[in-house]
């Protein structure tokens, strides 16, 4: 396995020295018609990076980059022409006027989504190319901006192969600066989001400010393409960024390979090579685009990427994982507290707590207190709200009357963002875990608040980054292997067997270093050995000095490591008491199994 | 009539019924009993062609009906009543009523008479015909949850918890009423948390735990069962009477 | 003013003809219709066809094209839809059908050329006087052509056992299936209805707005527009908001230059789904996790 991953790296690292020579000499072997188009990729990598960081890796899609990109060349050319700015000063100010428009366009993102949100990109593309076809005073109209000057330091004129390397060193930064993001908490966080945005939330993820920061880099990317398409051709015209041009964006990452960084250097180069390949192309062009479109869906994941990863390991992608192990195996374990403080006894505590939707009353004055530093276990038959009692607990939902203390403090704001950050963590009923992202950095998003990477240290990967990554992977390994997942690190998520899964699950909450841990209902769907092996790591939980509050179905394992059982009915609650009381209490007897009748 | 044969059934990596075998026969009320999350609901959805069983064979009148169509297995004679009752709540009583006969729908005739048979068992439901279904009581909104599933004329009735969420006198109500359409030769599998209730009126249980059959017996004999009440709330002390089978973690 | 408000009703009448295509289809499958636009091109194109080269009867155009294109929508279910299962968080078929959608036009281009065709309108061009308003023939035709249709498909999902069986499994796919419904077969049918009714709305508008394989992605934008506008799946809605949005836009154009007419359907789109994504109509649920 280890030589397999070594093997693995160690052709990446060449193909890449391998391309990057070619790339550097092409030019000098080819004629300006090659060059040109070299150029034209170029920028549609750029483009296409920016909207595969918003799409592939956030996972919201956008038919509005046409705009975007429009938006960067607009502002190159207005500046260049009407104020007579050079390239150097152009270039900055169109990415950071498209990133402004990134922001409002990540804006609907808050509220909307999938589907929806789509549409409202292909409106806002198709309201930017109104502006430009009506502002005639402004944007010249139909006719576009002529003029636009090449880029020049002194006298030294960016002209072909100048112009080809001025756009092959842009590139260049653009991929490597969107690589150190991915491999970051940013990207991971991106990654959460497009993977399951419930649970990027209770990890302690501000959903919300990260879609933004999504389509704001992304809309960065579109302008500074823009910018250098505007003083490569030296006129522009609405033609050029069209809803039809939203399309093509989405088909360069589509085919290429969403959610990797190759992808769209790949979807690029093909998709601009091969109108150059199929002759009287342009007739077909849309019908190609939309079979690829299909088939790029139907038949083939993560496009041509993908086709070649799997051809190259055919499922046996390297599993090493002990490269972040840290050579002494002695690991000290810090990922949980031994710390105990003291908020009156009870960490937690719900007072009169109501929450009912529509007509329909989940949890109906209920009053419950959470002890620091035990296993707390909250039962009852099917549909008693038990699990409204956690997403109440975990900010999921308001509740409708009374309030909920955590450490002392009346909790008012109800984000699950912001509980995450004062310390409860949580599993879900059903799975939710990040499906396509390893098990590692399932583990690694939890630790997303704790984790010390500024945006432009990660940009650059400064070592202090390169450290605070490198620390976090150790951690994450560590508690990988309190729960005996750490040979499946570098595997995706759904890849592992369910029970698994949900340890995985556990693993990602403990992440948060949380001060109260809350399972909804972890034992479903495990096997009798699993369970066992459950109840000993819940054990060793509470040992280490979390609080655990649990909602739990099978009664042998919440018999045997409560310390105390709150039990509900209809939201209510029937009865409480410590294990061997709940087991002879005649109401609780009577809710699980009902009342004979005559 | 119905005989179900090592079935398991999982959700995508999810093993949430284990090799169940058990069998209903002609003119039999059985139940089948346990706690939330032990498969029950998952069996039914197998045997009406909802899920796909990952092993296990399902026979129908000694023919295999195994992965079956939906549509297919109502047109055979079995008709399954869902859990939480979902009754179409924007439609009327009437229209239900309609749908639930949807695969004899040809036949006016026969759902005509369907019609008259279920009115003359809930009467109430024949005042409130012309009601939007959303409109009535959680105990109405039961009797036509059964009523519909009784309009495809079905041999073998399945029914999901039916007492879930009613008041007692309710209960009491629904249960004669099944009782009574067994008596008319409707064969019936029931599926039910409140154990006690169940057993009274089926002829056999059977007591799901955790995806497994761990008990079974006549009614009679398993209320008197104490191990039942442990499948609920849990054994006094740790009881490891089945060996671990799977590797371990 | 009221001449101006009058066209934009007429307008409106066919955006809710889109809206109700996008809704059949989005209430029992989940799923927006990326291709909806391309629907009504097509009905355009094979109705100006049927009718000027081969001569066919109105009516038995609007038939025509009812089943062509409703055959091909079926087919777009097959091919773009079905495939992906149902799964309505899945960003997979708004690729599909978009790209479906792009090979219906570039057909379309094949079929009849890039250029606006003139379609001639089935009443002579003699405009009635009414309260100073000039109203067209062809302009009435869409009124009633359009009342008609929303009505008909109200009846359908009232009366008939199969409306209902939609219905039912609009809103529960699974019990639907309990009750021997064949769900598939009923998401088919949707399918052939959206299509069907796309068709009419293209071979109404020509005679006002011309003909053109391009003519789709607009029609089909403002279409969804009135959806939102109106709530996603709500049948009145769709009508509502696809008048509201004709009478609108028509009125806007006082204001602002023509060209900026079309930008005006999202706008009105957009902030209605950022303030009530429900729609006017709608009401907002809160999400259960």
């Amino acid at each position: 396995m280890q030589s397999l991953k070594r093997r693995y790296k160690y052709l990446q690292m060449l193909s890449l020295l391998f391309v990057s020579v070619l790339l550097l000499l092409m030019p000098f072997f080819l004629n300006t018609y090659y060059v040109r188009l070299l150029q034209l990729i170029g920028i549609y990598v750029l483009l296409a990076t920016g909207l595969n960081l918003v799409t592939g890796y956030t996972g919201q899609v956008s038919l509005g980059h046409g705009g975007l990109y429009g938006i960067g060349a607009y502002t190159s050319a207005l500046l260049a022409t009407k104020l007579g700015l050079s390239f150097w000063v152009a270039l900055p100010l169109s990415i950071l006027v498209a990133a402004v428009f990134g922001v409002i366009l990540g804006f609907p993102s808050l509220r909307i989504r999938g589907p929806y949100l789509a549409m409202v990109t292909i409106g806002f593309g198709i309201i930017i190319e109104k502006i430009m076809v009506e502002w005639t005073g402004l944007t010249g109209g139909p006719i576009g901006i002529m003029g636009i000057p090449t880029p020049q330091i002194g006298k030294f004129l960016f002209t072909g192969n100048r112009m080809y390397f001025l756009i092959l060193f842009l590139v260049g930064i653009g991929l490597v600066v969107a690589h150190n993001l991915i491999n970051s908490k940013w990207g991971r966080a991106f990654v959460a989001i497009r993977e399951n945005e419930i649970a990027a939330g209770a990890m302690g993820i501000n959903v919300r400010e990260f879609k933004v920061i999504a389509f704001t880099l992304s809309a960065a990317y579109a302008g500074a393409a823009g910018s250098l398409y505007s003083h490569l051709s030296g006129y522009i015209s609405p033609d050029s960024f069209t809803f039809n041009f939203s399309i093509f964006s989405l088909l360069l990452i589509v085919v290429g390979g969403m959610g990797t960084i190759v992808g769209p250097v790949i979807g690029a180069a093909v998709l601009t090579f091969l109108p150059e390949v199929l002759h009287g192309f342009d007739k077909y062009r849309l019908l190609i685009y939309g079979v690829l479109l299909i088939i790029s869906v139907l038949a083939m994941q993560e496009g041509i990427v993908g086709l070649i990863k799997r051809k190259i390991s055919s499922n046996d992608m390297p599993q090493d994982s002990n490269q972040y192990l840290p050579e002494k195996k002695t690991l000290k374990v810090g990922f949980l507290k031994t710390v105990r403080r003291n908020f009156n006894g009870s960490i937690l505590e719900l007072v009169n707590v109501s929450k009912s939707f529509g007509g329909l009353t989940a949890v109906n004055r209920l009053n419950m207190k959470v002890v620091e530093g035990t296993i707390h276990s909250l039962i009852g038959p099917n549909g008693a709200g038990k699990s409204t009692v956690i997403n109440l607990i975990s900010g999921f939902y308001r509740p409708t009357s009374g309030e909920i203390k955590f450490k002392g403090r009346v909790v008012s704001v109800f984000e699950t963002h912001i509980q995450a950050k004062s310390g409860i963590a949580r599993t879900f009923q059903n799975v939710q875990l990040y499906q396509k992202a390893s098990v590692l950095d399932n583990v690694l998003v939890g630790m997303h608040l704790r984790i010390n990477e500024g945006f432009w240290g990660t940009c650059l990967k400064l070592p202090a980054v390169r450290r605070s990554e490198n620390l976090a992977r150790q951690e994450a390994m560590a508690l990988l292997r309190f729960l005996g997942l750490e040979r499946y690190a570098e595997m995706p998520a759904e890849k592992l067997p369910y029970g698994h899964q949900k340890l995985l699950e556990i693993a990602r909450a403990l992440a948060l270093q949380p001060d109260l841990l809350l399972l909804d209902e972890p034992a479903a769907g495990l096997n009798e050995t699993e369970v066992v092996e459950l109840a000993k790591i819940i054990t060793q939980i509470k040992e280490k000095g979390v609080t655990v509050l649990l909602v739990e179905h099978q009664m042998n394992l919440v018999m045997e490591i409560s310390d105390y059982i709150t039990v509900i009915d209809y939201g209510k609650k029937i009865a409480e008491g410590p294990p061997e009381v709940i087991q002879n209490d005649q109401t609780v007897i009577q809710a699980y199994l009902g009342t004979e009748v005559a | 009539m119905l005989r179900v044969t090592g079935l398991s059934v999982s959700y995508g990596s999810v093993n949430a019924v284990k090799k169940v075998s058990f069998e209903v026969a002609k003119g039999e009320i059985v139940a089948i009993i346990g706690s939330n999350g032990a498969g029950k609901t998952t069996i039914l959805e197998t045997i009406s062609g909802i899920l796909k069983p990952s092993e296990g064979k399902i026979e129908y009148q000694e023919k295999d009906i195994t992965g079956q169509k939906a549509e297919k297995i109502v047109r055979l004679g079995i008709s399954h009543m869902p859990e939480g009752r979902k009754i179409f709540p924007d439609l009327t009583v009437e229209d239900n009523l309609l749908l639930g006969g949807w695969v004899r729908r040809r036949d006016r005739q026969i759902i005509q008479q369907n019609i008259d048979i279920v009115f003359s068992y809930f009467p109430r439901l024949k005042e409130r015909k012309a009601q939007l279904a959303g409109t009535l009581s959680g105990g109405e909104q039961q009797m036509l949850a059964i009523s519909r599933a009784l309009m495809s004329s079905p041999n073998v009735l399945l029914l999901d918890e039916p007492s879930l969420g009613l008041a007692p006198i309710m209960v009491q109500e629904i249960y004669r009423i099944i009782k009574e359409l067994n008596s008319q030769g409707l064969t019936i599998l029931l599926v039910e948390q409140m154990a006690y209730l169940a057993l009274k009126v089926a002829s056999r249980g059977y007591v799901l735990e955790n995806g497994r059959i761990v008990l079974n017996g006549t009614g009679t004999e398993l209320l008197q069962n104490p191990k039942v009440i442990d499948a609920y709330l849990g054994g006094k002390k740790k009881n490891q009477k089945e060996k671990p089978k799977e590797a371990s973690l | 003013m009221l001449q101006q408000a009058f066209g934009g009703l007429v307008m409106g009448f066919i955006y809710s003809l889109v809206a109700l295509g996008y809704n059949i289809i989005f209430a029992t499958s989940g799923v927006i219709n990326f291709a909806q636009g391309e629907l009504v091109m097509l009905g355009a194109l094979f109705g100006l066809s049927l009718l000027v080269s081969l001569k066919i009867p109105f009516v038995g155009v609007l038939v025509s094209v009812v089943l062509i294109v409703g055959t091909v929508s079926i087919l777009l279910n097959k091919v773009a839809v079905e495939p992906l299962g149902k799964d309505p968080s899945a960003i997979g078929w708004v690729i599909t059908t978009l790209g479906a959608g792009i090979i219906m036009r570039n057909l379309a281009m094949f079929g009849w050329g890039r250029e606006t065709l003139f379609f001639p309108a089935v009443f002579p061009d003699k405009p009635l006087i009414f309260f100073r308003i000039t109203i067209l023939p062809q302009e009435l035709l869409i009124i009633f052509a359009a009342i008609l249709m929303v009505s008909l498909i109200e009846v359908f999902y009232s009366r008939t056992i199969f409306g209902k069986a939609i219905r039912a499994t609009a809103h529960d796919y699974k019990t639907a299936r309990l009750m021997g419904i064949g769900t598939s077969n009923i998401i088919a049918v949707c399918f052939l209805m959206s299509g069907g009714l796309s068709a009419i709305a293209g071979v109404l508008i020509s005679p006002i707005t011309f003909a053109s394989a391009e003519m789709g992605a607009i029609i089909g934008l403002k279409g969804f527009a009135a959806a939102i506008l109106g709530g996603l799946g709500n049948s009145r809605g769709a009508l509502v908001g696809g008048l509201l949005l004709g009478v609108l836009e028509a009125l806007a154009v006082g204001i602002v230059t023509p060209g900026f007419k079309d930008a005006i359907a999202f706008i009105l789109m957009i902030c209605i789904l950022l303030i009530k994504p429900g729609g006017i109509m709608g009401a907002i649920l809160e999400k259960k996790v």
